[in-house]
């Protein structure tokens, strides 16, 4: 029944939807989606992990660990990232790096037989390093944002840097960032797709091999075959979890100390709808 | 201040720098536990940067800071501001944004049943009942003024100090909020600093007071005295309005335009410079020198009047309005209390 209403709705649409009539076809693309969300996924939480880090650094009052924070961020942020994914997945290919097969649980999942690195670590590898860099600015912006005053009232109720930066100016911080850091988190994941440039097999990737295949490409006239069809599809799969994203953003952005806010944005659309 | 109570805080020759710009240049002041004393000053003598180092936020660059006779700023050491137990107000509060008063208030404190009973004693104590569970940006200034000073107390800290406090509040809100701190503090025995720039608060709050000027502090005594009995000049404008005669000292009296006035202590024979007033002149209407109304002109609940003498001499001399005096009317002035009596500066 719904494989009819489908099947009849492809149809009505102009270009060559034929091949999405296919269940696999699905399962091929979505394997790739699944595959990309992961490596976003890993890659959020080690960048955010590193980001704040940094961003901490970079504030410290300390030169020694200031000046080191500094050097990561200036040169990771100003490599392309392309380049730097290519770079992490050569370089590590030149490093007898077998020891790390050792570790349990992780090991087999890093490296190969050989003792190199795997591709999917490799851009997660890449992607943190680029990532980092760009998120520590933006937090340590929103620290900055965050009056002396209150970083000062927690030292002096016996918290100590740290702990000050921990249970105060970085929750004030992401609050205050959420937006932007959100932003940079939507551009993580669809940087994903440059992984397919060292074949790994993310949803781009899947979405090549798709249109690139003969017996798909060719039993059509004109030259493009179904490209177009299929990179529609490949980008509606990659808007949904971004648009997801930056839902978890609003939410963040309007709870606790944003009640008020929210409050004000009703009586601005009230006063609009009114007049 | 009893001789029998122990010195809470003790700062000696203190410099702090600013590059080359000395802030704190030799500032010594003494404190004892249970006392409240302000330092009173105009913006940029360096009494906020003074409040800093105390609390471990500058670095001293001579002297030292003690605290229960224990070092804790010098050039040498610097216990880091968690470790001080010292409480310190912010001019804008400095309240946690993202927690509840009860969350603000707890803060300092180890979380727990004392936690709980600690924050509902002073929240009652504060009159603040009810208010636990909203948000800082829902109070009124006057209410997040009363939690920022409830959250420094909760740890009960060795030592309170208080930055401008009353600056951001309205004058009606701040007589009020002057008052109720004073009992917040006064029941809670702290030992406490307070930095401002108006006199009122001082005079009001503080046992005794310590007027600041260029980095170094001028005088430390009670209010009472500082506005009677100020060591210099420069002193004495922090006490009130100052008018300052031209004099001579001759065998214990000091001979002046308003004639000749007892000056407190024994100065030394020769021209000096008496301090009267404008509110020690006490105008009457046959007791003292002969004099005529100038001008007036109403400040709130006083009067201050231009007056001349026959001499032609002229004085400021302000009087409760209640007399209502009008210019070109006769009247007699003379002054009752011992005269402050500075040195002449050799010019």
């Amino acid at each position: 029944m719904f494989t009819d209403v489908w099947g009849a709705f492809l149809d009505i649409l102009p270009g060559e939807w034929d091949i999405f009539k296919e269940r696999f076809i699905w399962s091929f693309l979505l394997q790739g989606l699944w595959l990309s969300v992961k490596i976003a996924a890993f890659s959020i939480l080690l960048s955010l992990l590193v980001g704040i880090a940094m961003a901490v650094g970079r504030l410290a009052p300390s030169r020694f660990i200031r000046w080191p924070a500094t050097v990561y961020v200036e040169a990771f942020r100003a490599i392309p990232l392309l380049l730097l994914i290519l770079y992490v997945f050569f370089g590590a290919g030149r490093v007898d790096a077998s020891w790390v097969g050792n570790i349990p649980l992780l090991g087999g999942i890093l490296v190969d037989s050989q003792g190199h690195l795997e591709r999917i670590p490799a851009v997660i590898i890449a992607l943190s390093l680029y990532n980092s860099a760009v998120e520590a600015e933006i937090v340590r912006a929103g620290i900055l944002s965050i009056s002396k005053g209150v970083i000062e009232a927690a030292r002096c109720l016996g918290l100590s840097y740290l702990q000050t930066m921990q249970s105060v100016a970085v929750p004030m911080a992401l609050r205050r960032m959420a937006p932007g850091l959100v932003s940079q988190l939507i551009t993580l994941f669809k940087d994903t797709s440059l992984a397919s440039v060292i074949s790994v097999l993310e949803l781009l990737r899947r979405g090549r091999i798709l249109y690139e295949t003969p017996a798909y490409t060719l039993s059509y006239s004109h030259g493009s075959g179904i490209t177009i069809e299929v990179l529609t599809v490949v980008a509606l799969m990659y808007f949904i979890p971004c648009y997801l994203l930056s839902l978890i953003a609003q939410r963040l952005e309007t709870g606790g100390a944003g009640v008020a806010q929210k409050r004000e944005r009703g009586r601005v659309l009230r006063f609009l709808l009114r007049g | 201040m009893s001789p029998s109570k122990r010195e809470a805080l003790c700062i000696e020759a203190l410099e702090v720098r600013y590059g080359a710009v000395r802030a704190v240049a030799g500032a010594s002041l003494s404190v004892v536990e249970g006392e409240l004393v302000a330092l009173l000053g105009p913006s940029g003598c360096g009494k906020t940067t003074l409040l800093r180092a105390i609390a471990g936020f500058e670095r001293a660059w001579a002297g030292e800071i003690r605290l229960d006779a224990a070092i804790i700023e010098s050039p040498a050491i610097s216990l880091a501001p968690h470790r001080r137990g010292i409480g310190l107000v912010f001019q804008e509060y400095a309240l946690f944004p993202h927690r509840t008063v009860e969350g603000n208030i707890a803060y300092g404190l180890p979380r727990g049943e004392y936690a709980h009973g600690r924050v509902r004693e002073l929240l009652a104590l504060a009159g603040l009942e009810g208010l636990g569970k909203r948000y800082p940006h829902q109070l009124s200034g006057g209410q997040q003024q009363r939690v920022a000073v409830l959250r420094s107390l909760a740890p009960k800290p060795r030592l309170l100090l208080l930055d401008e406090p009353f600056s951001n509040l309205d004058p009606g809100l701040r007589v009020e909020m002057r008052q109720q701190v004073a009992a917040l503090l006064r029941a809670e025995g702290v030992t406490a600093v307070l930095v401002t720039h108006d006199r009122s608060d001082a005079m009001a709050l503080a046992d005794r007071v310590a007027v600041m000027q260029a980095g170094v502090i001028l005088q430390v005594d009670t209010p009472r005295e500082l506005y009677f009995r100020p060591l210099s000049e420069a002193a004495a404008r922090f006490g009130g309005d100052v008018q300052l005669l031209a004099g001579r000292v001759r065998r214990g009296v000091v001979e002046t335009a308003l004639g000749r006035l007892r000056p407190i202590g024994t100065p030394p024979d020769g021209p000096c410079t008496a301090l009267v007033r404008p509110e020690w002149i006490v105008p009457s209407l046959d007791v003292g020198l002969p004099a005529r109304i100038v001008s007036s002109r109403l400040e709130g609940q006083q009067v201050r009047y231009r007056i001349r003498l026959n001499s032609g001499a002229e004085f400021s001399m302000t009087a409760a309005s209640g007399l209502s005096l009008a210019a070109g009317q006769a009247i007699a002035v003379s002054v009752h209390i011992d005269v402050p009596v500075f040195p002449v500066d050799p010019p």
